[in-house]
């Protein structure tokens, strides 16, 4: 584990539902609520009455939530830092983003690009502080992506927190960390982030 | 893990996308198989087409949180000025786009990696590639816009399948799910992305009749 990470990390992990297509951001706002709908509508979106919303209002020290929909728990939570994460599952032309009120359960419901900011995984991964692959047996460090590359045998097993520098396709280049800082002399490498339903890493958000 | 099976789309790019009233054909290159993922690549970058503007290529960078700024270029492209639209005034004797029309604003690179500041693109697509031309070359990410596949494809006009016996219309995202006859008009529209599948509808249509992978 990062055990050089005091405090401040937000580790997590594989999300339980389908990968979908990446992660949502709701706008922070006193004067906007995020609604929430029971499916995409075609047109004129302001016709349509929403089945819930989540609201934010003024905290002692930061703004803190105020409604929420029942069983709310969304990928990640931490308003101290203004971080909350939806995780996206479907996308669709016409605006529409399916996010996913609760991990646990999978529920989900509908809400509109505009309210709110998209990342998809490729972007929302590169913006982390490190990554952590679940699975190191099974996932090797390679020295270049593809599943018939080289293994990078000068990375020692206990390296086990990677800064991401770039995604190609499933596969991702890292660089490897100690102490929290990118070992500048330690060889690069490529490891797979993702398969079909899963992310094969986990991430910290925060130094 | 399940393996995927060839996710291959030919593109066609109409009105909406390029505010043409003809459609035009992006190369049915666009095949790719999702394990081979230095093919398929991330999405499409489109650098900024406006007179004068420069789009600079530079080898892999030695350190990817490096801004392009600092780094030193190999070549460039450059924008000259026309009459009725923005023409390319010097362009490196590989340059060879997935794909360009420049009467109609669309200059398309495919990106292979995305980082935080800098993006690798294909330079030549040509199929085989002559001895000494370059395949990739890497750009900016300041100075171009990339769409990720899922953004790319939902604006796209319409999609056609290229093997419709390998992947056939399902009822849902799922390779479980029950298989759909195909519309007669091979023409599909993209109505929906859900990790690997799209959810479509005819051309002519609004309700969506399957997902396709």
């Amino acid at each position: 584990m990062f055990i050089w990470l005091l405090g401040l990390i937000l580790l997590a992990g594989a999300p339980d539902p389908p990968l979908g297509v990446g992660v949502v951001v709701p706008h922070q706002s006193l004067d906007h609520p995020l609604y929430f709908f029971d499916r995409p509508h075609d047109s004129a979106w302001e016709q349509h009455v929403p089945m819930d919303s989540l609201t934010f209002q003024e905290g002692p020290y930061h703004i803190v939530m105020d409604h929420v929909p029942s069983g709310f728990a969304p990928l990640l939570q931490k308003l101290d830092y203004q971080i909350l994460f939806l995780q996206a599952k479907t996308l669709t032309s016409a605006g529409w983003i399916e996010v996913i009120l609760n991990q646990e359960t999978g529920e989900v419901a509908w809400v509109r690009h505009r309210d709110i900011t998209f990342s998809t995984w490729e972007d929302f991964l590169l913006g982390v502080f490190a990554v952590e692959i679940l699975d190191p047996a099974s996932n090797r460090l390679v020295a270049n992506p593809g599943n018939h590359a080289a293994d990078v045998w000068s990375l020692a097993a206990e390296r086990q927190a990677f800064r991401p520098l770039a995604i190609q396709g499933n596969w991702m280049r890292v660089a490897p960390m100690e102490d929290g800082q990118v070992d500048k002399d330690a060889r690069r490498a490529w490891i797979r982030w993702r398969d079909e339903d899963r992310l094969l890493i986990q991430y910290a958000l925060l130094s | 893990m399940s393996r995927i099976s060839i996710f291959s789309l030919l593109l066609v790019i109409g009105i909406a996308f390029f505010g043409s009233a003809s459609a035009v054909l992006l190369k049915p290159n666009t095949r790719a198989i999702v394990d081979d993922d230095e093919i398929l690549g991330v999405g499409i970058v489109r650098p900024r087409i406006q007179t004068g503007a420069r789009l600079y290529f530079y080898n892999r960078p030695q350190d990817f949180d490096r801004l392009a700024d600092m780094a030193t270029p190999v070549d460039s492209l450059v924008f000259g000025e026309g009459r009725h639209h923005v023409p390319i005034n010097y362009a490196p004797p590989w340059f060879l786009p997935e794909y360009m029309a420049l009467d109609y604003d669309a200059l398309l690179l495919r990106a292979v990696t995305v980082s935080r500041n800098w993006i690798e693109v294909v330079v030549n697509t040509s199929s085989p590639r002559p001895r000494f031309t370059p395949h990739t070359f890497w750009v900016a990410r300041s100075r171009v816009e990339l769409s990720f596949w899922p953004e790319f494809l939902l604006h796209v006009s319409s999609v056609e399948m290229l093997d419709v016996s390998a992947t056939p219309l399902r009822q849902e995202p799922s390779d479980n799910a029950g298989v759909l006859p195909f519309p007669a008009q091979s023409l599909l529209r993209p109505l929906a992305i859900q990790g690997y599948w799209m959810q479509v509808a005819t051309i002519d249509d609004k309700a969506p009749v399957g997902w396709l992978r």
